[in-house]
This record gives C-alpha cells, sequence and structure tokens, in this order.
C-alpha cells in the first residue's frame, strides 16, 4: 500500500478511536504511517488502562447477572464503545452467551470499535456462523478499515467463515487495509480457484487494481506465479496495465514482474497498453527512480523489438552514473544475458558508445562473469558489438578477461561469432590485446578449431599485418 | 508563574508514555497540543460515558439484581 493510503487507513482508525470525525485530525497528514499506529496502539491502551477497575467491575458486574439481562445493559446502558472496551475482560464463555441474545448489528457496531489485541480469547471463542452474519453485515455498510483492523485474528474456520461472507469487493478492499500483511498470503490461501477468479475480474471491472496489485506484493512465490497466470488466462492484464499506468503505479508492478512466469511475462509485453511510447517512458522512468531494473529487464526480453528499442533508446540516455549503476546491477543479477543483446541490437551510434564507455571501464570480476554469461547463451556477436565501440585502451585492458579463463570454450566461440558477424577488426583487435602468456595457452585450443575458422582468421589476421604480434596464436591458426 | 509544560510533556500525559519520535518531529507545537486535547476529551468522554452506563444498567436491572451490582460497581 502506498504510503498516503497507508496513512489515510490510520487517520480513519485513530479518528475511530478517539470518537472524533476523521476530518478534524487533517493536521496528521505530515505523520507517517507507523507512528499514527503507534500512537493509536498508545490511545487505546490509554483509554482502557485509564478506566480498567471500572471496567472490570463492569464486565465482573455482567458476570452476576443472567445472561439475557446482562445482553440488554449491554444495548441499552453499555453502547458497544463501552461494550467493545469491556469485552477483553469477560470471561469468554460469558462473552459468547451474550453475543447470541444481542442483534448482529450490534454486534457489528462492537467489531468496529474492538481492540482485538485484547479480545483474541473472546473473538476465538464465537460460533462461526455468528463471525459469519457480523461480516455479511460489515461488508455491506463497506468497513473494510475496521474488518482489516481484526479479521486476521480469526483463526481459519472463522477467517473462512468472514472470507465467505465477504464479496469479492470487499475482499480486495479489507485485504488493502488488513494488519499483519505477513498472514496475506494465508489468508489468500483459503480462496478456492473459482473465487481467485472472481476477485481478479472484480479488480478488473471494479477498478480495483492498485489493492489487488498491492495484495500481489505480499504473497508468495508460487501463488503470485499462479495469480499472474489466472490474470493472463483471464484477459485482464491489459486492465490492470492499464490502470496502473493511468495511477502511475509503475513502481507497484515491476516488484512483481520476476515473479510471473515466463508465459506472464510475455504476455504482459506484447500488451498494446505497453506498447506506447509513453508507457515505455513510464516503465523505465519507474525503473530508474525506484532502482528496479532487476525487473525491468527480464520483462524487456518478452518484448517485441520496437518496445525494445525504445526501451533501449530511453536506457541510453541514463547520465554515465546511472548507466554504471544499470551495469552493476546487470551483474549483480546475472542479467547480461538480457542487457548484452538488448545494448548491441537496439540502442543507436550514440547509445552504444555509451554503454561501451561504461562496460570498458567495469571491473575485471565483472568482465569474467560477463564473458562467462555470454558464452553460455551464445552471445558473443552482440558483445563484440559493444567491444567495437570501447576504446583501444579499454579493449587491451579486458581483453584478457574476456578469454582468460575457460580458454577452451571461449575462444571457439569468439571466433565464430566474429565470422557470423563479420566483426574480425574488433575479434583480432582482442586477441592483439593479449599477453604473451596468454597467446601461449590459447594456441592449443585454436590449433583445434575447425580449419575453414582459422584459415578465414589467419586471412584477416594477415590482413591487419598483426600474424608476427599473435606470435603462438598466429602459427596456431596457420596449422 | 510557573511555566506552562511543553506541547510533548503535555501529550506524554494524554496518552500515559511517550509518543513516537516521528509524531514529535512531524508536528508543530499547536499540533501536538490540538492531539493531547483530543485524546485527554476522548478519555474524558469515557469516563463520562462509564458514569452514565453505571446509572442507567442500575435503572434497568430488576429490583432483586440492583443491590449486589450496586456493590459491585462501587
Amino acid at each position: 500500500m502506498s504510503a498516503t493510503l497507508e496513512r489515510r487507513a490510520e487517520i480513519l482508525k485513530l479518528a475511530r478511536v478517539l470518537g472524533v470525525d476523521p476530518p478534524t485530525l487533517g493536521y496528521l497528514d505530515a505523520v507517517a504511517p507507523d507512528d499514527l499506529r503507534r500512537v493509536r496502539e498508545q490511545v487505546t491502551d490509554a483509554c482502557f488502562d485509564g478506566d480498567r477497575d471500572r471496567l472490570r467491575k463492569v464486565a465482573f458486574a455482567a458476570k452476576a447477572v443472567p445472561g439475557a439481562i446482562a445482553a440488554r445493559l449491554a444495548q441499552i446502558a453499555l453502547g458497544p464503545v463501552l461494550c467493545a472496551r469491556v469485552t477483553g475482560l469477560l470471561d469468554p464463555r460469558k462473552a459468547v452467551d451474550i453475543a447470541r441474545r444481542v442483534p448482529d448489528a450490534f454486534l457489528a457496531d462492537i467489531a468496529v470499535e474492538l481492540d482485538p489485541r485484547r479480545a483474541a480469547t473472546v473473538i476465538a471463542a464465537i460460533p462461526v456462523d455468528t463471525i459469519a452474519r457480523v461480516a455479511r453485515i460489515l461488508s455491506g455498510r463497506r468497513a473494510w478499515v475496521e474488518m482489516g483492523q481484526f479479521v486476521l485474528f480469526l483463526d481459519d474456520p472463522r477467517l473462512r467463515a468472514a472470507i465467505d461472507a465477504f464479496d469479492d469487493v470487499s475482499l480486495l478492499r479489507v485485504a488493502f487495509v488488513i494488519e499483519g500483511k505477513e498472514r496475506l498470503d494465508h489468508f489468500i490461501g483459503l480462496l478456492s480457484p473459482d473465487r481467485l477468479d472472481g476477485v481478479l475480474r472484480t479488480a478488473d471491472r471494479e477498478g480495483l487494481w492498485p489493492e489487488a496489485l498491492d495484495l500481489l506484493d505480499h504473497v508468495a512465490p508460487d501463488r503470485l506465479r499462479d495469480l499472474g497466470d489466472r490474470a493472463a488466462a483471464l484477459g485482464v492484464l491489459e486492465g490492470l496495465v492499464g490502470a496502473i499506468l493511468e495511477q502511475d503505479l509503475v513502481d507497484a508492478l515491476l516488484p512483481i514482474v520476476p515473479g510471473l512466469s515466463p508465459d506472464t511475462q510475455a504476455a504482459l509485453a506484447h500488451l498494446e497498453v505497453i506498447r506506447d511510447e509513453r508507457a515505455l517512458l513510464a516503465l523505465v522512468d519507474a525503473t530508474e527512480r525506484h532502482g528496479l531494473w532487476t525487473a525491468l529487464l527480464p520483462l524487456v526480453t518478452h518484448m517485441p523489438p520496437t518496445s525494445r528499442d525504445e526501451v533501449a533508446r530511453l536506457a541510453a540516455r541514463l547520465d554515465p552514473d546511472r548507466l554504471t549503476a544499470l551495469v552493476t546491477t546487470v551483474h549483480e543479477h546475472r542479467l547480461w544475458s538480457t542487457f548484452v543483446p538488448l545494448a548491441a541490437e537496439h540502442m543507436d551510434d550514440a547509445g552504444l558508445e555509451r554503454v561501451a564507455e561504461v562496460v570498458g571501464d567495469v571491473d575485471e570480476r565483472i568482465v569474467r562473469d560477463m564473458a562467462d554469461e555470454v558464452t553460455r547463451h551464445h552471445l558473443w556477436e552482440p558483445l563484440l558489438r559493444i567491444a567495437g565501440r570501447m576504446r583501444s585502451d579499454q579493449l587491451d585492458r579486458i581483453a584478457d578477461r574476456l578469454l582468460a579463463d575457460g580458454l577452451d570454450e571461449r575462444i571457439g566461440p569468439m571466433l565464430h561469432a566474429t565470422r557470423s558477424g563479420g566483426l574480425w577488426p574488433i575479434g583480432v583487435r582482442i586477441l592483439g590485446g593479449l599477453d604473451a602468456t596468454l597467446l601461449e595457452r590459447l594456441s592449443g585450443p585454436t590449433a583445434a578449431l575447425d580449419p575453414d575458422l582459422r584459415a578465414m582468421a589467419l586471412a584477416e589476421v594477415d590482413g591487419l599485418g598483426m600474424r608476427e604480434r599473435l606470435g603462438p596464436l598466429g602459427r596456431a591458426l596457420a596449422t | 508563574m510557573p511555566t506552562p509544560p511543553d506541547a510533548r510533556t503535555v501529550l506524554r500525559d494524554a496518552l500515559d508514555g511517550d509518543p513516537p519520535d516521528g509524531l514529535v518531529t512531524a508536528l508543530d507545537d499547536d499540533a501536538l497540543r490540538a492531539l493531547a486535547a483530543t485524546v485527554t476529551d476522548a478519555r474524558r468522554r469515557q469516563a463520562r460515558a462509564l458514569d452514565d452506563a453505571e446509572r442507567a444498567a442500575l435503572a434497568h436491572l430488576p429490583r432483586v439484581l440492583r443491590g449486589a451490582v450496586e456493590r459491585i460497581l462501587r
């Protein structure tokens, strides 16, 4: 939930505890939601502790009279607020006896005033069918914030009854403001597959995607994947993304993207609404502002070429510090297989040069990891295109690291990519940057390469007058 | 003439405990005092509501139970 919405919910709860209209607390708009929650708990405690002895006496008196009389006095003398304060002090059996004698609407009035921390044992003793009826009333009253306060204090049978009593709108709204978001996954786990589909359809129909996104952000990875697949199968992704873009909530969408299945990521990336230039700008902008490249790059791999061009164009415009931060993120999250083709195949010349400038200066360990991943994903050709834009000193510096480890694995793919891409000048320049030890070590694996490839390489090496410089490697090519 | 307590102290007295630092930092003195007054008012209202509830409960109790309940409440 965004801080603004969380603050609004907290002010609503605090206003209820204080018995005032929420607008009168407008001066609290600058306070952080966590601080509002803490002060609400302090107010609740102060109201309770300040009159603890008197409330205890009321509870004791309730015990002394028959249930029917206690129920009548609860309604005509105490009212819902005092009943809520006394509830936690009652013997649970007495509380249940009174509860079954008062109208459900009165119980609902008490429920919204209750401090569930103090009334947990009583809540646990209320019959499941009573919980269901009260939940239905509160759902009808749209008392989502109030329900969100206590719903997760219910055990599974009661929580299930409450969930069944909520309509889909209430379910989404309650989940949005619920206290104890760490239990949201369990909450969602109690929903049947049909109900989940219904909730997703409702989110789409009623424009409740912010609520649904918040929910998706709190479920376990398997469930997120399942919900994402369901949303794609129901055809509601377009609505989801449209709402997100409209409400500037891209930063809420991106973190869940890596958890979606590849099929759902692909469906997302191909949505008409996301191909739009402004949408892509919003995506990249939010990515930058919130440091979410690890979320955007996997999505980029599924995008159509025109969208990738656009993302690459936007990424290429990042200032050098941000571009360096992006490259570091790419390294830390092993995203070279996405980034290298994106830069090489979708950036314009200026963009490619800026990326080459940054990559050419990274630390040797990063170069080695990049070369590993590029080899594994058969991406030497795009990497050579980036390398081709580097300054000579940069290329000389990283040449050893590009080919130093795993010689057997890398020299072949590198030369093959050089041939298929017509990139001999840069391929030969890299070979020329290797030190004498590496040239010696490289000669064995090179001699074992396909004769045609060696012959072609040798011709290019000779054309550039590099055979002597390559020493043992030049001889291996000529074998 | 004694110095009036500062706004943080007034709120602490109303809450029976130190308010969160973040809240104190975020609000000016007027807002802190307004919140303290609202809390104090809520507590007073609850005390009055308890008075009224006790009186109403006793008035509605069957005579046979009234004495026993009154002894518990007093």
